[in-house]
């Protein structure tokens, strides 16, 4: 308790006490030096009250048992656990298959696809995610103006919107069968006029915007793939096995052709009322020049499937698209026909082909555009 | 107690020399035999849940050894015969390599890539290019075909622009050497290796091959180390002892610790020389501050008979208490780490703990014995005298603690440690960049491992489990197929993951080729019957074998394999985590998810272990630093103060691994947790002098200019020794070897600078009790007399 050499630690250090007593400019020197000069013994430091000592030596006696605490309990109990960064998920993903596309504004496509999305993609490459209200995955989507739109997809769902995609609400009550709901095209007409087509002989119109619809047939075990609406209560259905359906008194009543091939017909399109294509399974184009009444098949260079077939009124041409990468076009008379890939190393498949001034949208395994040459697709 | 230790090891001096030569010459044919290889299975934790899953499945699912070989075409497309006539090659050569799981080797050359096409007797698999290569140019562009348009190959294991292909092959783990395949593998690739493909190899195997590859050259780097080593000693010591003796102790410390250890049966990993330089440069430093010792002794004492013999006492002596005390801190600070789960840790520990206890017998007590046998110990060998320039900075060290300048000592080092602590938490776990740490950037190995990852989807691989044992058929039910595919989505939101692959992958194709090739049907059934019945046609159609991957025999397991861009810590992590979250939110009605196996897997499981005891071996070495500190001086206070060091040395080596980008991982854990008891042998030497030199009486001025003069030349004689010859390192083919190098210089740099500069400042500022008081009972009172000069 004597020790003088523990006084600095309970005095302030600047001040000039004896213990501080040699010199700065001392240290350093020749040690011979500072040796005789630390012979002069250490003077003794002014005793202090007892007190105050004991209380400016308690935090050295306690803090090292602190220290000690600390550490163990350390030891034994800090365990850090990993942190993980947060994960954006972009808006087109690796897995997306986009089954559907619609033209929305110039530039401006929607699409929808695997997991019950809607996007809005811009021709820059700008992507937006729609909220919507299921997760079943989207097959196709139509637009009646701006704010009006219907999708349609699997387990027999068909959203709607009236403000232009800030919300999406399914339709109630859409007629189901007790086989098989996938419902696979859905087309728009003029006056909120919709018809969707699908799996079990699914045809289903709405006539207020997709709120509600009614069964155009009755439930038979044929999947019908797409429609044409011509106006006038015309329309005109294709179907597997190379079924095709026409009606002109907005389904009430319906004639069936024999069909033209076995295989089947995935698309159907028309410019204006009698000029029409439909397109299907292993290359199979068949062209009508009646509305519909007789088709005949014409032979392209390919024996790819076939999935969509579209009237490019801009470009005064026909335009498809199909598996590995394949399109299709000819002239407005749709007699020649050319074919070949969008690109020699994209083998994708596409379910929509949609014209849009000089470029067509493809939709299916990725979306892009083709200008007739170059295909750009989008995202990765 | 001590100086009756001194009394007998010199006086039984012929007793002592003799009894350790015989020891060591019977060790060193123990230590001549000592396996140096590297073991996969001893990096593992095996008691961590993912090591689990990873050892149960391994054999189906993807083991952690994966070697990933890239055919790359410089223009045009693989699709070339002579191009596919190598992969073929390669394939089949494959299935000779040793270790290697014949069923585990995919390419399109195997029989494991297939087609799945309907025809007209429903559907059939067929094999893209098993057995015989296209003959033609149309079964060439038919082939071209059907890789393009399954996406299972056609990204997988054919590049987006078919300017690459891939084999992989896998290897059963506990057979594997790596040296073996290494070469093997080698000499396949460089029999079909012209200059019209390049051919890259990448993989754990491949990579720890190039680690032995490196062997000879990581040796003859030791050779040079030691080398400049025992040149700087000779320059700067002016005797021959001073270079033989440190030589010897490390030389004998070496031979006793791996004798030891192959005793015990443990191997030396190539690795692991880095660790066997840091204590062989304790060995020389310890060492040299008793030749040192023994030198200012002399310098006391006239020339005459028995001179040696009392100055090796005394050195010995006095420096027994320091010595000592460095050696069990060290080695107590080192034995920490065997709390790690990790054998490979483990093992280590054990092998640097023997090696840093022999330490106090070839350093300690060897040293001082071997002098006490010099006939004329003064006098020095060369003319040249770097004392002088020394001196200076010593004398720089004596006014930086003695002048008001201590207390800028004190409030930088303050300073230095909190800016430096915070910088330390930067510290990354698990690999920090892309590419393997062990080699650099530029080397073959990791530009081949990037061209692979620019090109593919991923080399390194982490597979999780859905399912339970027992549960036949589990993983055809809807819920574990639905969930699969859920998860796969979710987890490829994360860029790193180029792609996954599960059974839910192939189904899709199977109901789409049903359906006539529709792509709108490119998708798992809505019920269980649907699935049930695409599962039995997949089963119809593939042959034993096929499956594998995807799920085990009874489709009680099914497995999700992730394709990784990188094994990056944070990737690994956020992966894990988002793996965590999403089963957290999807739990399954029957059978469990089972992290995680791989490559990735065990990774993520080694990074799991090293990060929840980071602190813990940290903080329980710095108990056991205070406690042992405490229990030697007994005084609390001389465990506060050799925390001083170690901290500082721990905090600035921290912050510049964390500034260079260098991880704690597997191979940097034995490095940073050795270095940690590293960082106080200097400060125990300067510490204990002043001590002493007090307890005789001196002023604390005088006190700490000797102890300067004498322990710190030693300590500024060592380090500069140590620094320099660890800096050859940085020179090593092998990046992590020069890190390390590099890592272990600022390490002796810091502690020495802090052992010189800030310890003094510290004690003469506080003046700790246990060095400045109980003068009543000097430690070496009844001998100092003795040797008082005149």
């Amino acid at each position: 308790m004597e020790n003088p050499a523990l006084c600095p630690l309970t005095r302030n250090p600047e001040s000039d006490t004896p213990m501080d007593r040699l010199p700065d400019n001392i240290a350093g020197r020749a040690h011979a030096h500072a040796h005789a000069h630390a012979l002069a013994a250490t003077p003794p430091a002014p005793e202090r009250p007892l007190r105050h000592r004991s209380l400016a030596r308690a935090p050295v006696a306690v803090l090292p048992w602190a220290i000690i605490a600390g550490l163990l309990w350390a030891g034994l109990f800090v365990k850090p656990q990993p942190v993980g960064s947060t994960v954006q998920p972009p808006v087109l993903e690796q897995r997306d298959h986009f089954y559907g596309i619609a033209l929305a504004a110039p530039g401006e496509v929607w699409v929808v696809g695997s997991n019950g999305k809607i996007l809005t993609l811009g021709a820059d490459g700008r992507a937006e995610r729609f909220a919507t209200p299921t997760e079943r995955t989207l097959q196709d989507i139509a637009l009646w103006d701006a704010s009006h739109a219907v999708a349609v997809g699997n387990g027999g769902v068909i959203l709607f919107t009236a403000d232009a995609g800030r919300t999406w609400t399914a339709a109630a009550d859409v007629p189901r069968s007790e086989v098989a709901n996938k419902l696979n095209r859905v087309r728009v007409d003029e006056g909120g006029v919709a018809v969707a087509t699908g799996e079990m002989g699914a045809l289903l119109m709405s006539r207020d915007y997709g709120r509600t619809w009614t069964r155009l047939r009755e439930e038979e075990d044929v999947a019908w793939n797409d429609v044409a609406l011509l106006g006038g209560g015309r329309i005109r259905v294709v179907g597997e096995f190379g079924r095709i359906l026409a009606s002109d008194d907005d389904g009430a009543s319906w004639q069936e052709a024999e069909p033209p091939v076995p295989s089947s017909l995935m698309a159907v399109a028309f410019r204006g009322t009698d000029v029409g294509v439909a397109v299907g399974l292993e290359g199979v184009v068949l062209v009508t020049r009646d509305g519909g009444r007789e088709w005949r098949k014409v032979d392209i260079s390919t024996h790819d499937h076939l999935f969509d077939i579209a009237w490019d009124a801009t470009g005064g041409r026909w335009i498809g698209t199909g598996a590995l990468g394949r399109w299709v076009r000819a002239e407005a008379d749709a007699t020649n026909w050319t074919t070949a890939r969008l690109d020699d190393r994209d083998l994708s498949w596409h379910t929509r082909v949609v014209p849009a001034g000089e470029f067509a949208w493809f939709a299916g395994a990725n979306v892009g555009r083709w200008d007739g040459t170059r295909w750009m697709p989008l995202g990765n | 107690m001590i100086e009756r230790i001194a009394e007998f090891c010199i006086r039984r001096r012929s007793w002592v020399v003799g009894s350790l030569a015989a020891l060591t010459l019977v060790l060193s044919w123990f230590a001549l035999h000592i396996e140096v290889r590297t073991v996969f299975e001893d990096m593992l934790p095996s008691r961590h849940e993912y090591v689990k899953t990873h050892e149960k499945f391994k054999d189906t699912f993807g083991g952690s050894n994966m070697v990933t070989i890239m055919f790359e075409v410089p223009d045009g497309e693989i699709f070339q015969p002579a191009v596919l006539e190598k992969v073929r090659t390669v394939t089949l050569g494959l299935r000779e390599v040793s270790a290697v799981n014949p069923y585990q080797i995919t390419s399109l050359a195997s029989k494991k890539l297939k087609e799945v096409r309907a025809s007209t007797a429903g559907i059939e698999t067929r094999p893209l290019m098993w057995p015989e290569l296209p003959a033609n140019a149309d079964e060439l562009a038919t082939l071209r075909e059907s890789v393009l348009r399954n996406p299972l190959v056609y990204g997988p294991f054919v590049s987006k622009d078919l300017q690459a292909t891939l084999i992989t092959v896998d290897f059963i783990d506990r057979e594997v050497d790596y040296a073996k395949v290494f070469s093997e593998i080698r000499a396949l690739v460089a029999k079909v290796d012209d200059d019209s493909v390049k051919i890259r190899v990448v993989g754990d195997p491949i990579l720890y091959g190039w680690v032995n590859h490196y062997v000879p050259e990581t040796i003859n780097l030791v050779a040079a180390a030691l080398g400049l080593t025992l040149v700087m000693l000779f320059v700067l010591l002016r005797t021959w002892r001073g270079v033989l003796l440190p030589l010897l102790a490390g030389v004998v410390s070496a031979i006793w610790a791996l004798g030891i250890c192959r005793l015990l049966g443990i191997h030396f990993e190539p690795l692991v020389i880095v660790v066997a330089m840091l204590i062989t440069s304790r060995a020389v430093s310890h060492s040299v501050q008793i030749v040192n010792r023994f030198d200012d002794e002399l310098a006391l004492v006239p020339p005459g008979e028995g001179v040696a013999r009392h100055a090796a006492r005394v050195a010995l002596a006095d420096l027994f208490r320091p010595g000592m005390l460095g050696v069990i801190a060290d080695a107590a600070c080192m034995a920490v780490v065997a709390l790690s789960p990790i054998p490979m840790l483990q093992k280590l520990t054990v092998l640097s703990v023997v090696w840093v206890s022999t330490l106090t017998i070839s350093a300690v007590i060897l040293t001082p014995v071997l002098l006490s046998y010099i006939r004329r110990p003064h006098g020095t060998v060369h003319p040249i005298d770097l004392a002088p320039p020394l001196r200076r900075i010593l004398d720089f060290g004596v006014w930086m603690a003695t002048s008001r300048f201590r207390y800028a000592v004190i409030g930088c080092s303050t300073i230095v440690v909190t800016v430096s602590g915070l910088y330390a938490l930067n510290l990354k776990i698990g690999d920090a960049n892309p590419g393997s740490p062990i080699l650099w950037p530029e080397s073959t190995y990791n530009r081949d491992s990037a061209a692979i990852n620019a090109r593919f989807q991923g080399v390194d691989r982490m597979f999780i489990v859905l399912g339970e044992d027992g549960k036949e058929g589990l993983v055809k039910s809807n819920d574990v197929l639905l969930a699969m595919n859920r998860f796969q989505r979710f987890i490829e939101a994360q860029p790193e993951v180029g792609g996954t692959v599960s059974i839910a992958d192939v189904l899709p194709v199977v109901n789409s080729t049903l359906r006539e090739g529709n792509p709108r049907y490119l998708e798992l059934g809505d019920t269980q019957q649907v699935n049930g019945s695409l599962m039995g046609i997949l089963d119809s159609v593939s042959e034993p074998g096929d499956i594998d991957r995807f799920a085990d025999n009874q489709y009680a397991n099914g497995a999700v394999t992730m394709m990784f861009r990188d094994r990056q810590g944070e990737t690994i992590r956020t992966a894990v985590a988002r793996v965590k979250e999403f089963i957290a939110q999807n739990p399954l009605p029957e059978g469990q998810w089972q992290l995680a196996g791989g490559l990735i897997g065990v990774m993520a499981a080694v990074n799991e272990v090293i990060l929840s005891s980071q602190i813990e071996a940290v903080a329980l070495a710095l108990l056991v630093l205070v406690v042992i500190c405490t229990v030697v001086y007994r005084s609390t206070v001389a465990g506060m103060l050799f925390m001083v060091p170690v901290i500082i040395s721990n905090t600035l080596t921290f912050s510049f691994m964390a500034w260079k980008g260098i991880g704690m991982n597997i191979n940097t854990v034995p490095v940073a947790a050795l270095g940690i008891g590293l960082g106080v042998d200097y400060a125990f030497y300067i510490a204990d002098r002043i001590k002493e030199e007090i307890a005789a009486g001196s002023t604390p001025e005088h006190a700490i200019h000797q102890a300067l003069h004498s322990a710190g030349m030693g300590v500024i004689v060592t380090a500069s020794v140590l620094i320099f010859s660890t800096l050859l390192w940085w020179g090593s083919s092998l990046r992590f070897q020069a890190e390390m190098g590099l890592l272990m210089a600022i390490w002796l740099g810091v502690s020495a600078m802090s052992a010189l500069f800030v310890m003094p400042s510290v004690i003469y500022v506080f003046r700790p009790a246990f060095i400045f008081g109980h003068r009543e009972a000097p430690v070496l009172g009844r001998l100092r007399p003795a040797i008082q000069p005149v």
